[in-house]
């Protein structure tokens, strides 16, 4: 009887045995790559990732290029001439309203804008795919889906080069996964525009006029960043060739009022060419869609004519009080601005209010444009003149058509007497019409006007290079750190 | 109130009523008489002093261990006391006849000891353990094993991280992480199961292991801190703790109850201010902010047109205002009841028991109700073969608390409500003259906010069934074990349209589920023979395999009912989630054990183990441990060495491992949770991306604990104590987080790598200073210090030039400071740019070199250098009287809940100040300690080249944690059975306070419990003092 048992027991001991076999994985919550993607709609799926960075939430688990936090307004609106100094929060909130990005250089990683770096070899890797899965039922679909990646990987290297000066990238599939990873040697610039350049043709050439989607990247949208590439680079040549494509696609025009193009019941319109598009509830976590906040962000919480922000007593984004004197009292575009409300003006407000986006409440639905014809008509009138020499009658025609639209007169005589007097006006323009859009830190650039515009601001202590530093692990890396730093 | 106030009165009642009935005894003379044995030989003693309690009337035994004895009558109660054995005590109950077994004293060798698959006696074992015997720890105020752990061993470290009710009890052994718990032997998870609320960024709850059992329960604990824990190499790295629970007897039927009720109260907590205080502060710090960025008054040469936030009339007529913390803080109170049943008979034993735990906490909405019963059977069907079944069912209401602190990267606008009462300035009142709410700035109203729902339901059931086999008596026998500890917990979180919460007016909820299951299934077989007169040998053999499970799944939703709520979500859910995990561990373990001579012992054991989570290659490893006591005192040179009655020397090495807590090493492909969305919302991709590349090298960690060790009895084991010293060696780290190239295609990877070293050394001392018939005193201490390093680094992280490989781990980096800069003070050389404004903080040159740069940046360390407790326990005829005191010392952290003192926190809105604003540096208070507000922190990059150093702060904010606190004072008197009429056994009733006071010069909330830092600052619940009046009753 013990013996019985004792084998019985025995045996149980090394039932569940076979030594070392019987031991496999069990995953339930994830995909092998092995069977990912299997079919178009998951290709789909694994091709939508490239979204992320162009979109707008709150920036846990990574910055995005149009989110509220280090995204657009604050890169590239701040740290310019037309928006005050911001101390009240002190930290980023500050440094980046100053235009001083000295202390950036100590931002660790995954904190950082340069780890989009990463979201290049990502893309390289999405394109490599998308050519090599069999499982399409017409090249049209595939095109479509590497139009979209192509549009995300050169509109990034567009981005990360204006933030940071050409960086080191992945464009080679080839190079996945192995020590070429490490490599951060910075390219020439030339050679890093021309990969841009192509990456931007190749969406233009592959995405449809209409998206399916509305806010899914479109072909007026790859012409104009490939616009922006080349005007920004000074080859007013291509700008100017691109300008006319769009032109000449007869898609969009300028819409009558100015207001209404950030206005929710007319978000949707002839001259937006691509807008962030927002879902009126979404309070901006990654499981909701895209949304817009900057009510918080623009208004003091002491505001009373709409729900107030977050800072006080000044807000976030202000408009300097020169700006605001600036505009023509007719001009349409000043409505953008709030000069006084309660017992708050300009003897005890930084600035002017920005109340850009008109709507009640904290989040709102308000679409955030980021493509607008007007800014290519712009672009084409500041091409032609670099081209021709001075400005010609269509260049003061495209500017007048944007005045005018602002309910003002053309463009004064003196304005026009020379190649510089014009180009001086168009960048005066482009500050009126483009506020809080995320253009200016690129025009005061290219018109020279870094830093010396931005030092004339109180409080304004810019670093000598628009650029962004190098942060420190990416030198220890292996990364040149800026000129300026 | 009312509840326990009435059974507060019923209890005295009875007490009173008891204490009468004792006194009248009648007169009369009668004799007793009978035979005292020796309880386990069953031998006659002789010369057993026979004593009448309370009187000098006794007798002694004859050498055939038989007495005989006048009593004035038979209602007394006789004393039968004789050297090493224990004393007994028994009513006479009108019987003429009393025979008494006595049982010998148990010496402290003698004691047994739970080891990994058996026991040994304590003068056997070769290494490290820790055995706590929890019988005199007192659980009148404890809803969890862990809360009876303070001070008790040496080597671990017991930290309060929470004291919400069922808060964590953080355990350390020698500084290392969770330790692996196994309840009789079923592995049980060592972390709370605690729901997430969807999309809130609230966190509030902060709860631990162990929550579905009932510390009443508790037989033993022991802490298998070296080598010993070899035996569990599946995640022992950071030692084991055993539990095991009571079982009956088959002598007698023993009921116990017990019963208590308690009252408690808020220790020091941070003081709001007064409205008349919050403007003249706000006044002086605007003031001074205004005047340094415009270079004004004190601090410029022009004369300041700053205007005064606040008039003099406002700050005149302010007064008090409103005090919002007291309506979020307020006394609690709690009931805790306890029956226990437990006995045998001939092929049965049993040990059953309930517990009914009831708080109210000291936080508006905290709480917690617990329902435990407990059943645990042993059938021995025949001589070879019983059987052991055991289940425990639990059920736990909790009312989460509104103390806290928002997640991660959000502001003021979600502060739990305890956050928000330091937010709100007291010149606000709760309600304006419409009745609504006030609102200040983005803050949600306090009071508001506790209509907001935070409620989690927790259930488990421990179900363990085994077969005990006697395969050759006393030599071989056999264990085939099940276990299965299943947990469920449901969280219902709501908040009401009504309520301002993150910017919002709007019904929102969330409803998570988790649970998880941890089965243990092992057979073993347990050898142990005497080969020769000189050979002892023990051995166990066996397989075990651990497989662990989790599922999860939850919704938020918003727009809801404020009535229905999340009792009826139906089409408003906008998130849904859900995951379910599984991993398998794989053991076969042996280990066997040579007695020589009674003298020398060696063991020695291994386990290999295996990982489903690996790659086939790196699933197993190998995990041996050996070691060696030599029982010095049992040498015959040795004899003559009276005052030392038992002293051991030993030693063990060993391999422990840990693995991944979660995921895998395995590639993968999962949806990321953030959404392509177009078309304004109405159409979404839930993208997937690749979040893991195949990892096929990665493996286990591994740790080498070495130890060496002395224990001790002296004079009679008036003194006994043991001092081990250790050093633990952690190899191939596992890091789920590492870095990978820039750029790779993911920016973290899991990897093994790096070192760290672990050292210090324990003791643990106990001491009876008074031994004698009708007082005894016994005094105990137990020591822990530690260090913890790195040897190695990952090769992946990043070195910032002030710091170095071998620095100690989670250390903190900071300038040291000296004092605050006043107005007209010279400013050091080296003082860095952002801080030459007076309210800045002096820096410290450390290497003089005028230079202030990466040399000159300080280590704080966040490891105590001493760990202490200290109990004395007092007896006093029937009075007894325990003082058990803990403490940790030389530890540094960053005191984030002194951050409500912030004055810039104050100016932006985010906070409304308390009275530790008294040490902030002003123009009007140069003498304080805190900066200043024109101070504004961002130091920026300082220092050349290799020396260049950023992102190190000052230590203005860094607080030593030094504390001692009480942490039980009991004093109790026992009736035994007589005195109460025989209608129960014995009786005692007590007073217990804990956390009487606390010993500290830690500014702010407190110096233990957890508080992170966050945009604004912290709000932990606070420490608790609890006075607890109980009975305990055995019939």
């Amino acid at each position: 009887m013990k013996k019985v048992l004792l084998a019985l027991l025995i045996g149980s001991t090394f039932l569940l045995n076979g030594c070392e076999t019987g031991l496999e994985a069990e995953i339930y919550d994830q995909l092998n790559p092995t069977v990912f993607p299997s079919n178009e709609v998951e290709a789909e799926l694994y091709a939508q990732a490239v979204y992320k960075p162009f979109s707008s939430r709150w920036p846990s688990g990574g910055y995005q290029i149009f989110g509220l936090e280090e995204g657009h307004i604050q890169q590239f609106d701040a740290p310019a001439d037309l928006m005050t100094q911001f101390t009240e929060w002190g930290g980023f909130f500050q440094d980046y309203s100053r235009a001083n990005f000295g202390n950036f250089i100590s931002t660790g990683r995954n904190r950082s804008h340069i780890e989009y770096i990463r979201f290049v070899t990502r893309t390289t890797k999405i394109i490599d795919d998308l050519k090599n899965l069999d499982l399409f039922s017409n090249e049209q679909t595939r095109n479509h889906l590497l139009g979209e990646v192509h549009m995300a990987r050169g509109w990034m290297m567009y981005y990360m080069l204006h933030l940071y000066g050409p960086v080191p990238v992945i464009l080679d599939p080839e190079k996945i996964n192995t020590e070429a990873e490490a490599d951060l040697t910075r390219p020439a610039r030339a050679d890093y525009v021309s990969a841009i350049a192509n990456d931007l043709r190749f969406a233009a050439d592959n995405l449809p006029l209409d998206a399916p989607d509305y806010g899914r990247f479109n072909k007026g949208l790859a012409l104009t960043a490939l616009m922006r590439l080349y005007l920004n680079e000074r080859d007013f040549q291509n700008a100017e060739t691109v300008g006319r494509e769009i032109v000449s696609m007869n898609k969009y025009s300028l819409v009558d009022d100015y207001m209404s193009l950030f206005t929710e019941a007319t978000e949707r319109n002839s001259e937006t060419i691509w807008a962030i598009s927002n879902t009126g509830s979404s309070t901006g976590r990654g499981n909701e869609g895209n949304f817009n906040a900057y009510p918080y962000y623009t208004l003091p919480a002491d505001f009373t004519e709409a729900t107030p922000g977050w800072a006080s007593p000044n807000a976030v984004f202000m408009a300097t009080w020169d700006f605001y004197d600036s505009f023509d009292p007719e001009d349409e575009r000043r409505n953008q601005l709030v000069a006084s409300y309660g017992s708050r003006d300009r003897t005890n407000m930084r600035g002017a209010v920005i109340n850009k986006y008109p709507g009640n409440g904290g989040y709102i639905g308000n679409d955030i444009p980021i493509a607008r014809y007007a800014d290519v008509l712009l672009m084409l009138a500041e091409s032609i003149n670099e081209n021709s020499g001075g400005p010609t009658p269509e260049a003061i025609d495209l500017v007048n058509q944007i005045r005018s639209r602002a309910d003002l007169g053309d463009l004064p005589a003196s304005a026009t007497a020379s190649k510089e007097a014009f180009n001086d006006a168009i960048l005066e323009e482009r500050g009126k019409e483009f506020l809080f859009e995320g253009l200016r830190k690129f025009d005061l650039v290219r018109h020279g006007e870094w830093p010396g515009k931005v030092e004339a601001v109180a409080g304004k202590t810019p670093t000598s290079t628009p650029l962004l530093p190098i942060p420190q692990w990416a030198m220890d890396d292996g990364m040149a750190q800026n000129d300026g730093y | 109130m009312i509840s326990y106030l009435h059974v507060f009165l019923k209890a005295l009642t009875l007490t009173v009523v008891l204490l009468l009935s004792w006194h009248m005894n009648t007169l009369a003379q009668s004799t007793v008489s009978g035979q005292v044995t020796d309880a386990e030989s069953g031998e006659s003693l002789p010369g057993v002093n026979v004593v009448l309690q309370g009187t000098t009337t006794g007798a002694t035994t004859n050498v055939d261990g038989q007495y005989e004895l006048d009593v004035p009558s038979l209602q007394g109660t006789l004393v039968f006391s004789y050297i090493g054995f224990q004393q007994q005590v028994v009513p006479i109950r009108g019987r003429t006849t009393i025979d008494v077994e006595l049982s010998p004293v148990v010496i402290f060798g003698e004691e047994l000891v739970v080891v990994g698959y058996g026991t040994s006696r304590r003068e056997d074992v070769t290494t490290s353990i820790s055995r706590i015997d929890p019988s005199n720890i007192p659980v009148a105020a404890k809803s969890n094993i862990n809360d009876m752990l303070f001070g008790q061993a040496a080597g671990l470290k017991v930290t309060q991280e929470s004291s919400q009710p069922g808060g964590n009890v953080d355990l350390s052994i020698r500084g290392r992480g969770a330790p692996l718990i196994i309840v009789d032997g079923v592995v049980v998870p060592s972390s709370g199961l605690e729901p997430s609320i969807n999309f809130s960024e609230i966190n509030n709850v902060r709860r631990g292991s162990l929550a579905g059992l009932n510390p009443s329960d508790i037989e033993s604990i022991e802490v298998l801190k070296d080598a010993s824990a070899s035996m569990y190499g599946v995640d022992a790295s950071s030692g084991v703790i055993l539990i095991t629970t009571k079982r009956g007897r088959s002598d007698r039927m023993d009921v116990s109850y017990s019963s208590s009720v308690s009252y408690q109260q808020n220790m020091d907590y941070m003081q709001p201010l007064t409205a008349e205080q919050y403007m003249r502060y706000f006044n002086q710090f605007e003031a001074d902010r205004y005047n340094a960025e415009n270079s004004m008054g004190a601090f410029g040469p022009n004369p300041t047109d700053y205007t005064s936030r606040f008039s003099q009339s406002e700050i005149s007529s302010a007064g008090v205002g409103t005090n919002w913390v007291d309506h979020v803080l307020k006394d609690g109170n709690l009931t805790n009841q306890n029956l226990s049943i437990s006995g045998g008979a001939e092929r049965i034993t049993y040990y059953f028991s309930g517990n009914f735990f009831n708080q109210n906490g000291t936080v508006e909405n905290s709480g917690l109700q617990k329902y435990n019963a407990r059943a645990s059977l042993t059938f021995r069907f025949n001589d070879v073969i019983s059987f052991n079944a055991s289940l425990t069912g639990n059920k736990n209401f909790y009312n989460n608390t509104v103390a806290g602190w928002q997640t991660g990267g959000a502001g003021a606008n979600s502060y739990t409500a305890l956050q928000a009462a330091f937010a709100y300035p007291a010149y606000l009142s709760v309600r304006d003259e419409d009745g609504n709410f006030t609102q200040f700035q983005i803050t949600g109203n306090p009071v508001a906010q506790l209509q907001m729902r935070d409620k989690t339901k927790y259930n488990s059931v421990l179900a363990n069934f085994s077969v005990d086999l006697t395969l050759i008596p006393e030599t071989l026998t056999g264990k085939i074990l099940y276990g299965n500890n299943f947990e469920t917990s449901e969280r219902d979180f709501f908040i009401p349209s009504t309520v301002n919460w993150f910017d919002e007016y709007a019904s929102r909820g969330s409803l998570q589920q988790d649970e998880r299951q941890y089965q243990t299934i092992e057979s073993y077989l347990n050898f142990r023979s005497a080969i020769t007169e000189y050979l002892d040998v023990t051995a166990v053999a066996g397989f075990g395999q651990y497989i662990n499970e989790s599922f999860s799944f939850g919704l938020q939703a918003r727009g809801m009912l404020d009535a229905v709520n999340t009792n009826r979500v139906n089409g408003a859910a906008s998130n849904v989630n859900s995951r379910r995990t599984k991993n398998i561990k794989r053991s076969y373990f042996t280990r066997a054990s040579f007695d020589i001579l009674d003298r020398y012992i060696l063991e020695g054991s291994l386990r290999y183990d295996g990982y489903s989570q690996f790659f086939p290659d790196s699933k197993y490893n190998l995990f041996p441990s050996a070691s060696a006591a030599w029982k010095v005192s049992n040498e015959s040179f040795f004899e003559t060495v009276s005052a030392v009655s038992m002293l051991k020397l030993r030693a063990s090495i060993g391999l422990t491992g840990s693995v991944l807590p979660t995921g895998s090493a395995y590639a993968a492909y999962e949806p990321e949770g953030f959404l392509a969305s177009f078309d304004n919302g109405s159409t979404s991709y839930i993208p997937v991306v690749a979040t893991q590349l195949d990892h096929p090298d990665l493996t286990w960690e591994k740790t080498i604990i070495k130890n060496a060790g002395i224990d001790f009895g002296l004079f009679n084991d008036r003194v006994f104590g043991s001092f081990d010293i250790f050093r633990d060696d952690v190899t191939d780290l596992l890091n789920s987080g590492a870095n990978t190239p820039a750029l790779s295609l993911l920016p973290r990877q899991p990897v093994n790598g790096g070192h760290q070293v672990r050292t210090g050394y324990e003791f643990d001392l106990s001491v009876d200073v008074i031994r004698r018939q009708d007082l005894f005193w016994r005094t105990g201490v137990t020591f822990t210090h530690f260090k913890h390093r790195w040897e190695d680094r990952f090769e992946e992280t990043d070195l910032g030039n002030h710091q170095s490989v071998t620095d100690p781990v989670g250390v903190i980096y900071a300038f040291e400071t000296d004092g605050i800069l006043s107005v007209g003070q010279e400013i050091p050389a080296w003082q860095p740019e952002a801080a030459m404004v007076p309210g800045s903080p002096i820096f410290v040159d450390q290497n003089g070199d005028g230079v202030l740069d990466a040399n000159d940046v300080k280590q704080y360390s966040q490891l105590p250098t001493a760990s202490i407790g200290v109990i004395n326990t007092f007896n006093y005829k029937n009075f007894d009287l325990s003082i058990l005191l803990y403490g940790q010392f030389g530890a540094y952290r960053v005191n984030n809940s002194l951050q409500w003192a912030n004055p810039n926190g104050m100016l932006g809105g985010n906070l409304s100040g308390t009275q530790d604003m008294k040490h902030v540096w002003s123009t009007e208070n140069q003498d304080g300690w805190l900066p200043g507000a024109a101070y504004r922190g961002n130091i920026g990059a300082l220092g050349e080249g290799d020396m260049a150093v950023s992102g190190v702060g000052t230590d203005s904010y860094v607080s030593s944690t030094d504390f001692l606190r009480a942490r039980n004072i009991t004093l109790g008197y026992t009736f035994d059975g007589t005195m109460l009429n025989n209608l129960v056994r014995d009786l005692r009733v007590y007073l217990d306070v804990q956390n009487a006071f606390t010993i500290t010069n830690y500014e702010g909330a407190d110096p233990e419990v957890r508080q992170d830092g966050v945009r604004g600052a912290p709000t932990p619940f606070p420490m608790v003092r609890t006075v607890s009046f109980g009975v305990n009753i055995n019939f």
